[in-house]
């Protein structure tokens, strides 16, 4: 399975659980308030998913911008946006948790007034439903995980070939990419491990080396358009070589490493 | 879990972190426009990249 379907699926379950966690949240605030229980109301999971759930739509509405423009940053730096997702899925998932061990499970829970007694789940149910929040929890997990396979799709939504001033911007970066990567595997190599140099020159080196060469392939066509004044008929095979590079680069770190 | 899983787990957590910060830096910086177009000089591109030393394989 190539990583950007690992990624497509990851989201879609990180995005289940998180719909899943955040409904939970909304029956039990609901069944709270029926039942006038607001002792303890106030939980990690309330402020983990309110201050996530508040950076995460004021950033995707894009409210964040004036302020970190005034800041100089920018936009939202991606990582950021994904840490917040992240809290907010674990949130979520805490909710699930807590909502369940609340209603159903926790032993000698005082029933509300107007509840009748809930009898003590058998082990066997017990454990099918604390599935639910540590499957939420390794859903959030693997979204964060394999939330790198869906920026290759992220990039190439980016107008990196249509105009030549698009493809030298993103020239520009793709050098700086490939040289920080080509420091970071000789730092790395040089100063690693035998088990480790062996799992670089393995894994990693060959594909840092051919992402290189990719990008050279991509600047020399970036050289042919601006000489010609002709956009090069393959600038987006180009592009697309070296992303789907980058993915391999993601999958070799699959494969194992030395210790 | 033994000591040398939670090693081998550390070193590929730094290993995604560092290949997943460095895409993130260079979609942050196409995202951004930092990169001003008339500063690009694409040979000098090709030359700074192949002056790069090959790792060894």
């Amino acid at each position: 399975m190539g990583l950007d379907v690992l990624g497509k699926v990851a989201t879609v379950a990180g995005a289940s659980a998180l719909v899943a966690g955040v409904l939970s949240t909304i029956i039990e605030m609901i069944v709270q308030v029926i039942n006038k229980n607001t002792s303890d109301k106030i939980k990690p999971w309330y402020i983990a998913i309110a201050v996530s759930a508040a950076v995460c739509f004021a950033s995707k509405a894009g409210l964040l911008n004036p302020i970190l423009q005034a800041m100089a940053i920018g936009t939202m730096p991606s990582q950021l946006d994904m840490g917040f997702t992240a809290l907010l899925l674990s949130g979520g998932s805490g909710f699930t948790h807590d909502f369940f061990v609340k209603l159903k499970l926790r032993p000698g829970a005082e029933p509300a007034a107007q509840v009748p007694p809930v009898e003590p789940l058998k082990p066997a149910g017990r454990i099918r439903i604390l599935m639910i929040p540590i499957l939420a929890g390794v859903f959030a997990a693997l979204y964060l995980l394999t939330g790198c396979a869906t920026i290759p799709s992220l990039a190439k939504s980016l107008p990196g070939t249509i105009t030549i001033e698009n493809a030298q911007r993103t020239e520009q970066a793709l050098g700086d990419w490939v040289t920080s990567l080509n420091g970071w595997a000789w730092d790395t190599y040089t100063k690693g491990s035998p088990e480790k140099q062996l799992w670089l020159k393995t894994n990693v080196n060959p594909v840092i080396n051919k992402i290189k060469r990719a990008v050279v392939t991509y600047s020399s066509a970036v050289i042919v358009w601006e000489d010609t004044g002709q956009r090069p008929q393959n600038m987006d095979t180009l592009y697309s070589d070296v992303l789907t590079l980058y993915s391999d680069l993601m999958a070799a770190t699959g494969k194992g490493g030395g210790s | 879990m033994n000591q040398d899983t939670v090693k081998k787990i550390m070193w590929l957590y730094e290993v995604l972190s560092f290949f997943i910060g460095s895409i993130m830096t260079l979609v942050g910086k196409l995202k951004s426009g930092e990169i001003k177009p008339e500063d690009v000089n694409s040979r000098a591109i090709i030359a700074q990249l192949e002056a790069l030393p090959d790792l060894p394989e």
